[in-house]
């Protein structure tokens, strides 16, 4: 086989491609052949293996720009691992994306689609998303103010505690057996008082830098994943 | 090689070798260089510059040489921006690999 022969059955092979496509590669196996030197001819061709090879590569960079996840070797072919090309794109500024984070060749289209959808979706969306927030604040709310009135609740009954023992020591010479009793009610209300209290300060201690980690976290998050589907990252 | 290219990476090295000449540099010359690096077949590299092409990363225009037009590639002002990025990746992920294989620390 010669040069002629080999392009002309390239040319035949390629015969169902837009014109477009036939004639830039075409033209690109010209120059390449040209550029490789007419004594370099046969080697070329050995090297490019078959016109139905070539062919194929040609096509298969055409059906689907991620397709060619392989490279023919003079082994043949040899599959790539799939390389996750949409988060590459992510990190490129300005970039166009190929997807949103669906594979396929539909990728543009599913973009747009997506764009479409989200924009319908708005009126719905960002209530949507108030009232999550608002839900989430709403409970983080309520269990500090639960725990915190714990705390406070310790203080009243530890003050109530301390009334009533000293009411019951101002009488214990009149009252004794009364004063007694008081003593011991302020005792057990002195005692019951801190527990709440220490119980309630010893959970706000833990529950405010957790919550804060949580909410910097969860905030973090999403300006992260803003900035991704933007590319600043 | 023991090591598989993926697109990507071929994507990369193609601009790398493709920028190297300011005034742009064809087909043939990109294959034999490419070759240099990595192991690849002849026909592999044209869908590979089609694609760039059409992603606006390289630009062609044609120049006449010996008679004929010649093809030539060149990047365009977003190809150099791909292959910066794809710099600063691979030299994060190679550093890491390298260090594991020394032995050395390799912390994010």
């Amino acid at each position: 086989m010669n040069k002629q022969q080999f392009m002309g059955e390239l040319k035949q092979l390629l015969g169902d491609i837009p014109a477009v496509e036939r004639d830039e590669a075409l033209n690109y196996y010209e120059d390449y052949f040209a550029d490789a030197g007419e004594e370099n001819e046969a080697e070329i061709i050995a090297k490019l293996q078959s016109p139905e090879q070539v062919a194929y590569t040609i096509k298969a960079g055409l059906a689907d720009p991620d397709s060619i996840e392989g490279e023919f070797t003079e082994s043949g072919f040899r599959a790539y691992e799939k390389y996750d090309k949409d988060e590459l794109a992510n990190t490129i500024p300005n970039t166009e994306k190929r997807g949103f984070g669906f594979n396929g060749q539909n990728g543009r289209n599913n973009l747009i689609f997506a764009i479409i959808i989200l924009v319908l979706l708005c009126p719905i969306l960002l209530p949507a998303l108030g009232s999550v927030f608002g839900v989430i604040f709403g409970l983080v709310a309520a269990i500090f103010g639960v725990v915190f009135a714990l705390a406070i609740a310790g203080i009243a009954i530890i003050v109530a505690g301390a009334v009533v023992l000293v009411a019951g020591i101002l009488n214990i010479s009149s009252y004794l057996m009364g004063s007694v009793v008081l003593i011991g009610v302020a005792l057990m209300l002195l005692g019951f008082g801190s527990i709440i209290f220490t119980a309630g300060t010893k959970i706000i201690a833990k529950l405010l830098p957790a919550i804060v980690r949580i909410v910097t976290t969860f905030c973090k998050k999403i300006v992260n994943a803003i900035n991704r589907k933007r590319g600043y990252v | 090689m023991v090591f598989n290219t993926g697109s990507a990476l071929l994507d990369a090295i193609v601009l790398a070798i493709v920028s190297k000449d300011a005034d742009g540099t064809y087909g043939y010359k990109i294959t034999q260089d490419v070759r240099t690096v990595i192991e690849l077949s002849e026909s592999t590299l044209y869908p590979v510059l089609r694609r760039l092409q059409k992603d606006e990363c390289l630009e062609v225009y044609d120049k006449e040489c010996a008679g004929r037009n010649r093809r030539y590639y060149k990047l365009t002002e977003r190809g150099y921006a791909m292959l910066k990025m794809y710099d600063e990746e691979w030299r994060s992920y190679s550093q890491k690999v390298t260090g594991l294989f020394e032995g050395g620390k390799f912390d994010e």
